[in-house]
């Protein structure tokens, strides 16, 4: 990469600038330093560990009772996965298409009536219901977003938030159209407790936090490992970029609102047996689903999981620390502090 | 038939006319630099060619294909890359992964891609910088960013919109040896905008100039330099890298 | 905005749906079963209830108690000294929301209905009372727990079901009486309870009336029943602060997951006692929780299906709409019921003429209380008291007293509780 010009510092016809100057350094980027990002990690687990002992030590102290405490650790996590996998598929929606989709509790509702459906017309285990409802919210939220919602991308923000909250008005009074307000069931068969460590979780209950688990770190996979996923990241991280590159962002957005519903769809089918099924269930999904989506940042995946994880501690742990008072206060709580401290949520990119 | 071709594109912004019936070709394996004083329409060409803007009237083709105010995707798809002023990094990927988002999106897999990736991050001497996240780097990095991104979808032709800008003289001269390999080593043919006389004057096989939205004229360096015509339009007007 | 139908259709959607359930647009006549003969005009009563949202289950079985309320009177001749006059309903759809309920009350009102029977949720039913007291049109509660709304000197308001205050005092005597009279009597109480005015009411009624009944009350834990989806925690808190009986008053929802849990976590409690709780009693209880909820007790109002007219009642609502009567449907019925009867006293449409009639009522109702329906001056029916339900061999029976009682008790609830 050597010209002979250069060593005689003058480009040939310039008027002169360059010539005055000092020969080219090599490089003028300054390396990251390689240790920075390790121990910027390492840092905040330890924090993280620190919390979770705070945090039992205070629950210990104000029950008494290893017991409960561990009780109130062990539901919060079989909650706090359910409640990942819900908002996954939320702030991945956020996070490439830009959209606060309303409707997503709406798409769980869906997904409970499913496997009401799976269980009372064909007898069928409801986990079977995941082979119908994942593939079919897919499909709905493909075409969701290309027959509904691709006309509002690039308008103000006002019209997506209009067209998701009526899409959800639409779903939820259809399900109680056709469905009646009465309540529903889908049970496991022999959903027994099962012993963890003195505390006691059912098999419905923990086969809801491993399914999640798994989906979840499938998402991850996809997103890291596959051309789909890499292309989902880069368009959430530049969209014009992406499409500069060649991606075709319009068939993106399609498949990662596909993609998002299907998360719900899944959710919906894990959280079916545990739950009273009505038209409005999905309703309270919705607003547990956007509070961990903005604490664990928004778009980004892991910060939803981690973020559920820690509602659902909050929840329980909360109802030990304040007894007296709505465990929803600790998640205000929690909530205030870590926007607070970092305003972007926990994995949420600085602004 | 030229690489590519630009048929009396014109465009009119709020009753002003931008581009007015502006035609060049561009030979395969050559490099054409787009001069022309401030507001002379420069950007504006070039966005109708690179797709960004649909002209009003006009062609402009590659390889025969008509690709007029085609989408950026498809546009990218066809051979014709193109860096942007303002950069437009994936922030949160890594150097290497963002170059290799830009292979991958022209069919390769993602091992391939990611291969293929490397080899560009280290031409465009990215190399130690290669695990680090994009938003970290500084100006003149991610200018060599958006470079081998430009790169890495293997492009016929390789449009650069102000490439050097911002950058201090010292972090010119690599890049401009960089787009001369690009050139010799991999047969890009190279478009490129750009007020630094001298990258002009030294990378340019032709030079076309504009003023105010028309075609002045075209040439040799050498010859559009010496056009009195050319030194008028710049009268009065400081070009960049003019000495004292 | 390109995609206005989806909006529009989506907005759409409650309106037909509250029009199918009853709730008529403005200007046209409300829906209902008016149109029988009868040379005398038509009287419309309006019925505010939840027909969408939330508590659709409950405010669709109130509306259509209502219903066959005025199905009945009219079919039985009409109101007799205004020349059998027709009863109609007009139907209004709250959504559970106080906002929605009074600007339909105040619709309803205009449209000419000469009274008004609902609400369901006590937030509604506050202001709908005070759009009654301001346009002096009587205001029938069927169902609403709160004391607040007839402490402040309503005239036009009335309430049949019993309050809160009413409902946690006898919850606690009952919980006294039955199990001493089973030889086990009752120590420690735990309270589980929603968190919001009624749970907290009914929570410190209870602790109030358990306390000078020689109980110690503890552990008491609150919940949000809009957001909770597991009990384990609290049942097992109970169970380690070795409470013997867990009080529990809350709404549908949750009271499903808390038998769901006491099944999990086997607490060991002599009985789960509801007071005026959501799930229970209903019918839809035993179907949903199985085993789970055998045993569970609640001192709630509650249909008398001692009464041959209350089954008969039944029966016509499982033949018209294919389901169980709710308690609370009936006491919508009872509502009309007691509208009906005050017109035919007053023999007039007047509306201080008819709130003055019903403020003499004595009237016999389908509901379970210690005498017939009856006003005091403020306005609550002082007649009105909960009985105990339990559940028993998979259906919702009632235990005490024996007046009412179609089984013995079972206390100690079951082994597995």
């Amino acid at each position: 990469m050597t010209d002979p010009t250069r060593e005689h510092g003058a480009p040939p016809l310039d008027r002169g600038t360059v010539s005055t100057e000092e020969p080219p350094q090599t490089t003028q980027l300054t390396t990251p330093a390689p240790g920075g990002r390790r121990r910027a990690v390492a840092v905040r687990v330890a924090a993280v560990v620190a919390i979770a002992v705070v945090a039992l030590g205070l629950a210990y102290w104000r029950t008494g009772n290893e017991v409960v405490v561990t009780q109130a650790v062990l539901t919060g996590l079989m909650i706090g996965g359910v409640y990942g996998l819900v908002a996954m598929g939320l702030t991945l929606i956020f996070g490439v298409l830009d959209i606060v989709n309303f409707a997503h509790g709406a798409f769980l509702a869906v997904a409970l009536y499913i496997t009401v459906e799976m269980v009372g017309r064909f007898g069928a285990h409801p986990y079977l219901a995941l082979l119908v409802s994942v593939p079919l919210m897919f499909l709905l939220g493909a075409a969701v977003q290309r027959f509904i919602l691709s006309g509002a991308m690039g308008k103000p923000l006002e019209n997506q938030l209009l067209i998701t909250l009526g899409l959800a008005l639409l779903i939820d009074n259809g399900l109680l159209l056709f469905y009646g307000p009465n309540p529903q069931s889908a049970r496991l068969p022999n959903d027994t407790g099962i012993n963890v460590f003195g505390a006691v979780v059912t098999v419905g209950r923990l086969l809801a936090f491993a399914v999640a688990l798994v989906l979840a770190g499938l998402l991850y996979l996809l997103l890291q490992r596959t051309r789909l996923g890499t292309a989902i990241r880069a368009v959430a991280a530049n969209d014009s970029g992406a499409q500069m590159v060649g991606i075709d962002t319009r068939r993106i957005y399609m498949a990662t609102f596909a993609i998002g519903t299907a998360c719900a769809g899944a959710a919906g089918v894990l959280v079916a047996p545990l739950v009273t099924i009505e038209p409005t269930t999905g309703e309270l999904f919705n607003i547990v689903a956007f509070v961990v989506v903005v604490l664990g940042g928004m778009g980004n995946v892991v910060g939803a999981l981690v973020g559920g994880l820690l509602i659902g501690l909050t929840e329980q742990l909360g109802a030990l620390y304040l007894p007296g008072q709505s465990p929803l206060l600790s998640v205000f709580i929690v909530f205030v502090l870590v926007l607070f401290l970092r305003p972007q949520g926990l994995f949420g990119r600085a602004a | 038939m030229s690489l590519l071709q630009v048929d009396n594109v014109s465009k009119t912004f709020r009753g002003l006319k931008a581009v007015d019936d502006v035609s060049f070709t561009v030979e395969e394996g050559s490099i054409l630099g787009i001069i022309g004083p401030n507001g002379a329409g420069k950007t504006t060409l070039f966005n109708c060619i690179a797709g960004a803007i649909a002209p009003d009237t006009g062609t402009v083709r590659l390889s025969g294909t008509d690709v007029t105010g085609a989408a950026p995707h498809k546009v990218s798809k066809a051979g014709m890359a193109r860096t942007f002023q303002l950069m437009k990094p994936f922030g949160s990927m890594s150097v290497l992964e963002n170059v290799a988002v830009a292979a991958m999106a022209h069919g390769t897999s993602r091992r391939a891609a990611t291969d293929a990736a490397a080899d560009v991050v280290e031409r465009v001497g990215l190399s130690r910088w290669r695990d680090a996240r994009a938003d970290g780097l500084p100006t003149a990095g991610l200018k060599r960013l958006e470079l081998a991104r430009a790169l890495a979808s293997r492009p016929r032709v390789l449009l650069l919109d102000e490439v050097l800008a911002g950058l201090l003289p010292a972090e010119r001269l690599p890049v401009m040896d960089l787009l001369e390999t690009l050139r010799s080593q991999d047969g890009v043919t190279l478009v490129f905008v750009e007020h630094i006389m001298a990258a002009v004057m030294r990378l340019s096989d032709s030079v076309l100039v504009l003023e105010q939205g028309r075609v002045l004229t075209a040439g040799s360096p050498a010859e559009v330099t010496r056009d009195p015509r050319v030194i008028e339009a710049y009268l009065g007007e400081e070009p960049a890298g003019a000495g004292s | 905005m390109r995609k206005p139908w989806i909006a529009a259709v989506a907005v759409a959607m409650p309106l037909t749906l509250a029009a199918c359930g009853g709730s008529a647009p403005p200007g046209t006549e409300g829906t209902g079963g008016g149109e029988a003969g009868g040379s005398g005009d038509t009287i419309t009563i309006g019925s505010l209830h939840p027909l969408s949202g939330a508590f659709a289950a409950d405010g669709q079985q109130m509306d259509n108690g209502a219903q066959l309320a005025v199905d009945a009177v009219n079919e039985a001749g009409g109101i007799e000294c205004l020349d059998g006059a027709q009863l109609e309903l007009a139907s209004g759809d709250t959504q559970g929301a106080p906002e929605v309920g009074q600007s339909e009350a105040q619709r309803l009102i205009q449209e000419g209905a000469v009274a008004l029977v609902g609400t369901y949720n006590s937030a509604v039913s506050q202001n709908v009372a005070a759009v009654a007291e301001r346009n002096q049109v009587p205001f029938v509660i069927d169902v609403s727990s709160a004391d607040e709304i007839l402490q402040q000197g309503y005239q036009y308001t009335f309430r049949l079901q019993p309050s809160a205050a009413v409902l946690a005092q006898r919850g606690a005597q009952y919980l006294a009486e039955v199990s001493e009279q089973a030889g086990d009597p009752a120590q420690q109480v735990a309270i589980l309870h929603e968190q919001g005015p009624f749970g907290t009411a009914i929570a410190q009624g209870f602790t109030a009336e358990a306390e000078s009944q020689g109980m110690t009350i503890g552990p008491v834990i609150s919940y949000d029943p809009a957001s909770v989806s597991d009990f384990t925690t609290q049942i097992t808190a109970v169970r380690e602060a070795g409470a013997d009986v867990m009080m529990v008053a809350g709404y549908y929802r949750d009271g499903v997951l808390v038998a769901n849990a006491v099944d999990t976590v086997q607490p060991g409690l002599d009985a789960v006692w509801g007071v005026a709780n959501g799930a229970f009693d209903t019918p839809q209880f035993p179907g949903e929780v199985g085993d789970a909820g055998e045993g569970f007790f609640d001192a709630n109002y509650r249909l008398d299906m001692t009464n041959e007219d209350t089954q008969a009642l039944a029966e016509l609502y499982r033949e018209t709409h294919g389901d169980d009567i709710r308690t609370a449907a009936v006491l919508s019925y009872d509502a009309v019921q007691v509208i009906a009867d005050a017109l035919g006293r007053a023999c007039s449409t007047d509306p201080t003429e008819l709130r003055d009639a019903i403020s003499e009522t004595e009237l016999d109702s389908l509901i379970a209380q210690d005498g017939p329906i009856a006003f005091d001056e403020t306005g609550e029916n002082e007649n009105a008291a909960p009985i105990l339900m339990q559940v028993v061999d998979g259906t919702v029976q009632q235990v005490f007293p024996s007046e009412y009682a179609e089984t013995e008790p079972v206390y100690p609830a079951s082994p597995n509780s």
